[in-house]
């Protein structure tokens, strides 16, 4: 080995490294034509310690055998055979390489995982000689994924222009006027509860980072301040597999809750979702006008943080004693088949839609107004010195 | 060597660059906006790319007078750069002296409106709407109503507009056309931006001393949950209807803000009854935009049919949670119009209050947008187009 790299060296200072490495003086020099070990290659490196490969995706593989002395033995191609298995045999599949009996074309499963692949060499068969076990460390493939979202009223479709009667504790009637929130940091779980983060498409209008907008109003009806445009189902990429359940966060992160709405991406620059920097966005705007008593009036839920420190309304805040930011969980969705409802009428079922009981006509997430409590709570958000429930709003459907 | 490849690949390159190039833009060299900071870029058409040529014609258009029915208006008529190109008056007056329904609206940052006029939600591009005070016959604005081949004739006909047109539009033919006026108008009003209040040095150009304590103090009051004032006014411009290069959503909004409520019915007085004129629904009555509020001292007076003549007032509005008229046509406790807006709740002012939300309402007048020269009357006085 060291008087090949002189001769290397020799060569390249020379210019003319492609003769020189072909010396014929180098075939020509005696060693042995018995393996005692193998190396695997991928376009001519060595993947070691670990064979990583990526679910549903195809490698060539290259097997490269060695004498006692760790030389590479080289022309054994012509008269012998070599062949890769893996255990557990889902990991991989593998297809030869046509002409060249020394390779191989290794597709991982979708749904990845671990275990070992060996590689077997011989004459006419690749029976003589196993190499291995070589670990090898499989990541599930990354599929697209749709998680839909249904809007409903109880029983009933949600859709501007509809009047809903038998809403909250008065059985008040309403009919929205806007229904649009923002959701981030999507995960699917698994039967074992682990996780699996959802890798939202960013398509420049709906989705930005890892933060969706969910709309559901279209700007018909009274939702005529809105926009056209709905967005009820989430997509994506998460790893392949069987999921049954799906855990998210109602609302937006810190540190995108607070830019400038002017400079902000889609969809973070839609003014009827912005506070001021202080407050940052209304993470859930469900807008209604009620008619308890034959005289319609308003009922507005608006969901936001508060208590944010910022010097003035038109500062970055640093902090927010209430973020009210909730985690959502639902059990029972599989993203292949199932749905999630958002329903308007178990967010209200425990307010008295008939009076504003004070502060603004609905809840907009101030500590100190009296009809957030009940919202809060099905929102599962704690209120002053009422813990966290659990919430109603969202229900996983298979 | 091979250095110097590189480099003929390198200088290939760079001319197929150049080669790739189309034809200038109409008009020559492409607009520099000079936006203020803070300011996105405003949206253009695709069909209505911004020139200084263009910008140019479309000034002299706008001032002048021979584009009226007599002689004696021009859309300054209406639009006093002085008053941030509002008129002073409750309700606009016509050429011909005919009174329209609505207060004239303020020009400023008209660029960005996702939505231009008080009450109609399709009016959506300046070179549209354009088409109505010029041609429009109810009301009569500027009354060139059937009169477009005299008008086209005196333009082609004046040495200044010979180039001007061309300079603009060197590829239409004919160059002087209700496409290329209403684009020119158009161009020109787009460069009607006004970004360097007190305000915007405060808040965009790092001089927090730019306004004053009592201006911060109403900073805070508006943009409250319990005033609520932001909701309708919000974003760098002031209202919700904006849109601009980059935004996502092309948002939309007009409100009720309880000005009237006839008969207990929520009506408001014909003929200024909001976007229901247009959709139909009932719950569209008394609905309009909501104006920008740059400049709003100096707008008075205020609401789409002026009604309400100063901001002291205007803030009595709002507090009272909508206006109540005791007596006469208009009689009615708008407060408690079926149709408003949620967030006009009602609120209490102290007098501190007061002051402070008049002094920020005060700081958003931009005294350099109210004396541009590059918005000012081109024509020179006692000409035809000046008188």
């Amino acid at each position: 080995m060291k008087r090949l790299f002189t001769r290397l060296s020799v060569a390249i200072a020379t210019g003319v490294l492609g003769v020189t490495a072909c010396d014929s003086s180098e075939s020509t020099a005696p060693h042995s034509h018995d393996p005692v070990a193998a190396k695997l290659f991928v376009n001519g490196t060595e993947i070691t310690p670990t064979i990583a490969l990526a679910g549903g995706q195809t490698l060539r593989m290259e097997v490269r055998l060695y004498d006692d002395e760790g030389n590479q033995i080289t022309g054994l191609e012509t008269d012998h055979q070599t062949a890769v298995s893996f255990t557990p045999a889902s990991l991989a599949s593998v297809q030869a390489v046509a002409g060249q009996p020394f390779q191989w074309d290794v597709t991982a499963d979708s749904a990845g995982g671990t275990g070992t692949a060996s590689v077997g060499y011989g004459h006419d068969a690749p029976d003589e000689r196993v190499f291995g076990p070589f670990p090898v460390n499989a990541a599930a493939a990354q599929v697209p994924v749709t998680i839909s979202f249904v809007p409903v009223v109880g029983a009933q479709a949600f859709a501007c222009g509809q009047t809903y009667a038998g809403i909250g504790t008065t059985a008040a009637s309403v009919t929205p006027t806007d229904f649009r929130l923002y959701v981030h940091d999507v995960r699917l779980v698994r039967a074992d509860n682990s996780e699996a983060p959802v890798t939202l498409e960013q398509d420049g209008l709906w989705q930005y980072q890892n933060v969706a907008l969910l709309d559901f109003e279209d700007a018909t009806g009274g939702c005529g301040n809105g926009t056209a445009q709905t967005h009820t189902a989430l997509t994506g990429t998460a790893a392949y597999g069987a999921y049954t359940g799906i855990k998210y966060r109602l609302g937006l992160p810190f540190a995108l809750n607070h830019g400038d709405l002017t400079t902000a991406p889609s969809p973070l620059n839609v003014t009827a979702l912005f506070w001021s920097w202080n407050s940052g966005y209304k993470f859930l705007r469900l807008d209604h006008t009620v008619d308890p008593a034959g005289t319609p009036s308003t009922h507005l839920l608006h969901l936001g943080s508060t208590g944010c420190n910022g010097a003035t309304a038109t500062t970055p805040p640093t902090a927010c004693t209430e973020e009210n930011l909730t985690e959502i969980t639902l059990t029972g969705f599989d993203p292949r088949s199932g749905h999630i409802e958002a329903d308007v009428a178990a967010v209200l079922a425990t307010s008295d839609l008939s009076v504003n009981a004070g502060g603004p006509p609905g809840c907009m997430s101030g500590t100190t107004d009296p009809e957030c409590g009940a919202i809060f709570a099905k929102l599962g958000l704690p209120f002053g010195a009422t813990p966290a429930p659990v919430q109603s709003f969202f229900t996983g459907h298979p | 060597m091979f250095r110097d490849r590189v480099a003929v690949a390198l200088l290939v390159l760079s001319l197929a660059a150049c080669g790739g190039d189309g034809p200038a833009a109409p008009g020559g060299g492409p607009f520099a906006w000079g936006l203020p900071p803070g300011f996105p870029e405003p949206k253009v058409p695709a069909t209505n790319p911004m020139t200084t040529e263009g910008v140019e014609l479309g000034r002299h258009l706008f001032y002048d007078v021979r584009l009226s029915v007599n002689g004696t208006f021009s859309c300054a008529s209406c639009h006093d750069q002085a008053l941030a190109f509002t008129d002073g008056r409750v309700v606009g007056v016509g050429a011909t002296g005919e009174f329209h329904p609505r207060n004239s609206m303020s020009l400023a940052n008209v660029a960005y409106g996702s939505v231009l006029t008080w009450g109609n939600p399709n009016e959506r591009t300046l070179e549209h709407q354009a088409l109505t005070p010029m041609f429009g016959e109810a009301p009569v604005e500027l009354g060139l109503s059937g009169r477009e081949d005299s008008l086209f004739a005196m333009l082609a006909a004046d040495p200044t507009y010979q180039e001007l047109f061309p300079a603009a539009f060197p590829l239409d033919s004919p160059q002087v056309s209700l496409a290329t006026i209403t684009k020119a108008l158009a161009a020109f009003q787009r460069t009607l931006i006004s970004g360097n209040s007190p305000y915007d040095r405060y808040r965009f150009q790092d001089q927090p001393g730019a306004i004053s304590a009592s201006a911060k103090r109403g900073e805070t009051l508006f943009f409250s949950e319990e005033l609520e004032c932001f909701h309708c006014h919000g974003s760098f411009n002031f209202t919700g209807s904006t849109d601009y290069v980059g935004k996502g959503f092309t948002e939309i909004e007009f409100f009720n803000t309880g000005l009237y409520n006839l008969g207990g019915t929520g009506d408001y007085p014909a003929p200024n009854v909001g976007i229901i004129q247009f959709t139909g629904q009932a719950i569209d009555m008394g609905k309009f935009k909501a104006p920008t509020l740059r400049n709003v001292a100096v707008t008075a007076p205020y609401m789409h049919d002026g009604s309400i003549a100063t901001l002291d007032e205007v803030l009595d509005h709002y507090a009272a949670g909508g206006r109540t008229i005791g007596s006469g046509p208009s009689a009615g406790i708008g407060s408690a119009n079926p149709f408003k807006n949620g967030f006009v709740k009602g609120f209490t002012l102290t007098a501190q209050d007061r002051g402070d939300l008049l002094a920020l309402l005060e700081s958003l007048t931009d005294s350099t947008f109210l004396t541009d020269r590059r918005f000012a009357n081109p024509w020179r006085k006692g000409t035809a187009a000046n008188p």
